[in-house]
């Protein structure tokens, strides 16, 4: 039966379902207010903070909620969003959020407010995960103020978890820069290890740990205590960002212990990593020294012009990426021919850190400058593109809409249309009523959910010729919008361009300063490797003199 | 040629000079970049909320217009990973789930999974979900639910429980205005 109504709706042009669809919005029933916050709340939380201030824009008892605070934020509007957040330190709810957030917002400028009030008005308010980022905030205060004791009082009161952890590492490294002994940074550190291990996302917390464990390998390294640097270098994953420097110190430490055989061990798989990682360039010399060292002086000889032959193609890779910076810019050159685009790029793991570019991008990016650079322009970049769908979309709409304008002009096609449908559902309904004496109660549900489709038909079907008389001044309405949206639309894109512009300039800058200093870390490596060639020989040469004198 | 001791220095304190006048200015261009960019930002956001809108009226008409929405009640012992939408065996649309989303949906978030037009009468819904239980066990699940459209917007509700001691994953669907 739905197939028959729907066949007799196919001569009724797109243009009536438009045009009825165009009055009918205005009469649609309205979602409610609870609705629209749980759908922004869902928006926000799929990256797309302008639907969802889409959805509370239309709340008819506006409140102020702590997704409409970040909505703000995330769109640029600084001033709006803060005033919001101020409305919800008022309020009942997140306000221990609010509070934070007020606080990381001074932290940035000044001008908005007091860091230490907001984050003590946090501590009185906030809960879970916000308290413990509250606290963090507040002993990190505390130790840059040089107050370490009162802010080891503050760590001590936090739940283990990544916070605290990132807390005691901040403290260790104040330890290390004020005292003689690594023994407090170590303490340290060995807490913060076991707070990590505490943290609710797996691969944060394993980050963590090799950059606890690195951290701390180094430190006992640097006070001579090999075996407890080897004990911490060793638990230091192989896939992280910081496992070719980990390795590096780790053969360093068995080298220390004249133990070269497992230096050069770990030396060669230092190796395996790109050049750009720190700690590659030191485990090639040292794979030399080892060789050297144990008296094989041929294989040392060749571990040193291996490491030559290494530094003289990174030159070449450095030199053709400094080139495609200047040719295509940095963004192009580092970033999307890395394949980092639309991820979290800063974060290694395994897979980047083993393809040199995508490790050189990594390398550069390790500054809060440069991912701030790179930052600007991926946004600069994805607000472009999505300008672009949008004017591409609106120019299909002109169209449609401009179509669907002269097709309803037809009034008399309109009417013999009606006359169509009208019949069209006058049979059916009658073919309707005849089943109906014949059907039995099993199907009397399928009967009435038809009769109702029925009776929803002929209710549209009585109500076109109204609604048909304010379809066109309604359709040439959203016309109009369309067309205004597309001079808008024209407008945003030229500044966006010109934005990007001078955001691409300022990462060039960046890129290529780091690929200079990269340039003159790896020559500096050739040189020193050089120099190793030339002792050896120079000694290989003398050791031969010797031999020929005895 | 050489240059003379008094020349150099005197070069080097006005490059020095220079340079630290330039600094504050430098500084400033970047800042006033990061203005321009909050703006722009801001800006489209407003135009992305305004053709949101205006697409709303021109694609989805709403006398033909069905929109589906997910929630969750009682989701803790299962991960939504993604879901898949049929409307009378044609696929309509589907959505992969990062761990935020889901989060915002155990918390009281609604997603609006599809918005489009059918004509008025009964469609069959086939949506089909997979998830991990909480001790990592893959499922999958298809249910084939029915909604009648009706003239006017209609919306039509499911919700996924994954209810005590099975926890296994269970959509209602629920029709409304």
């Amino acid at each position: 039966m739905t197939r028959i109504a729907r066949n007799a709706l196919q001569p009724v042009a797109l243009a009536w379902l438009i045009a009825i669809a165009v009055i009918n919005s205005v009469y649609a029933a309205e979602l409610s207010d609870h609705d629209r916050t749980r759908l922004a709340q869902f928006s926000y939380a799929a990256g797309e903070p302008a639907i969802a201030l889409h959805w509370l824009s239309e709340l008819r008892e506006p409140s102020p909620s702590y997704t409409l605070a970040r909505s703000l934020l995330d769109t640029g509007r600084q001033e709006q969003g803060r005033q919001v957040l101020e409305q919800l330190t008022r309020g009942e709810g997140y306000q221990g959020e609010a509070w934070l957030l007020l606080a990381r917002l001074a932290m940035t400028d000044s001008a908005v407010g007091n860091v230490e009030d907001s984050l003590n008005q946090a501590l009185t308010t906030a809960h879970g995960a916000a308290l413990q980022e509250a606290l963090y905030l507040k002993a990190d205060l505390a130790r840059m103020n040089g107050k370490l004791d009162r802010a080891g009082q503050i760590l001590s009161t936090m739940d283990p978890g990544y916070w605290a952890a990132l807390g005691y590492q901040a403290m260790a490294s104040s330890y290390s820069d004020t005292d003689r002994t690594p023994s407090r940074a170590l303490v340290a550190l060995r807490v913060a290890l076991a707070m990590a291990k505490e943290d609710t996302s797996s691969t944060r917390s394993l980050e963590l740990q090799s950059r606890l464990l690195l951290r701390a390998g180094y430190l006992a390294f640097r006070s001579e205590d090999y075996t407890k640097a080897i004990g911490f270098l060793e638990r230091v994953r192989l896939d992280s960002f910081e496992t070719p420097l980990a390795l590096y110190y780790h053969g360093l430490a068995h080298a220390r212990r004249q133990n070269f055989r497992s230096a050069m061990q770990s030396w060669h798989r230092a190796r395996k990593y790109p050049l750009v990682l720190p700690g590659v360039a030191d485990a090639w010399l040292g794979m030399g020294n080892g060789y050297s060292e144990t008296g094989y002086l041929g294989q040392a000889g060749e571990a040193y012009l291996a490491a030559n032959a290494a530094f003289e193609s990174e030159r070449v890779t450095l030199a053709t990426l400094q080139a495609a910076v200047e040719s295509d810019g940095a963004y192009q050159a580092l970033v999307e021919a890395a394949g980092a685009r639309d991820e979290a790029w800063f974060l290694a793991n395994s897979q980047s850190i083993n393809r040199p570019r995508l490790a050189y991008l990594l390398q550069f990016a390790n500054q809060e400058s440069t991912q701030h650079a790179i930052q600007r322009v991926a946004e600069l970049e994805s607000v472009a593109e999505w300008l672009d769908r949008r004017a591409r979309d609106l120019e299909i709409f002109r169209t449609s809409l401009s179509g669907q304008l002269d097709k309803l002009s037809g009034e008399a096609q309109a009417v013999a249309g009606r006359q169509d449908l009208s019949l069209a559902i006058a049979s059916l309904q009658t073919r309707l009523d005849a089943l109906g004496e014949q059907v039995g109660s099993s199907r009397r549900g399928e009967l009435e959910a038809v009769a109702s489709t029925l009776r929803d038909l002929r209710s549209s079907q009585d109500q076109l010729p109204g609604r048909l008389a304010t379809a066109r001044p309604a359709m040439q309405a959203l016309l109009r919008e369309t067309e205004e949206s597309l001079i808008r639309l024209g407008r945003l894109q030229t500044r966006t361009n010109l934005l990007r512009k001078e955001a691409e300039q300022a990462l060039d800058d960046l890129a290529l300063n780091f690929l200079g200093n990269e340039s003159e870390r790896v020559t500096s490596a050739l040189e020193r490797t050089e120099q190793h060639i030339a002792h050896l020989y120079e000694h290989l040469a003398l050791k031969n003199l010797d031999e020929g004198a005895q | 040629m050489p240059v003379s001791g008094p020349r150099l220095r005197i070069s080097t304190i006005s490059t020095l000079l220079v340079l630290w006048l330039l600094l504050p200015l430098q500084t400033l261009a970047t800042e006033s970049l990061d203005d321009r960019l909050d703006q722009l930002k801001g800006d489209v956001a407003e135009i992305s909320q305004q053709l949101f809108e205006l697409e709303e009226s021109i694609l989805h008409p709403a006398d033909t217009r069905v929109s589906i929405f997910l929630s969750v009640s009682r989701g803790d012992d299962i991960i939504l990973d993604s879901i898949e939408l049929k409307i009378d065996g044609q696929p309509v649309a589907s959505h992969l789930y990062t761990d935020q989303e889901y989060e915002a949906l155990k918390q009281g978030g609604l997603q609006r999974l599809y918005v489009g037009n059918v004509p008025l009468g009964g469609h069959e819904l086939t949506a089909t979900l997979t998830a991990r239980s909480a001790n990592n066990r893959y499922i999958r699940r298809e249910n084939q639910l029915r909604f009648s459209k009706r003239a006017g917007e209609s919306r039509v509700r499911l919700q996924l429980q994954a209810p005590a001691p099975n926890y296994e994953p269970v959509l209602s669907l629920t029709e409304g205005r």
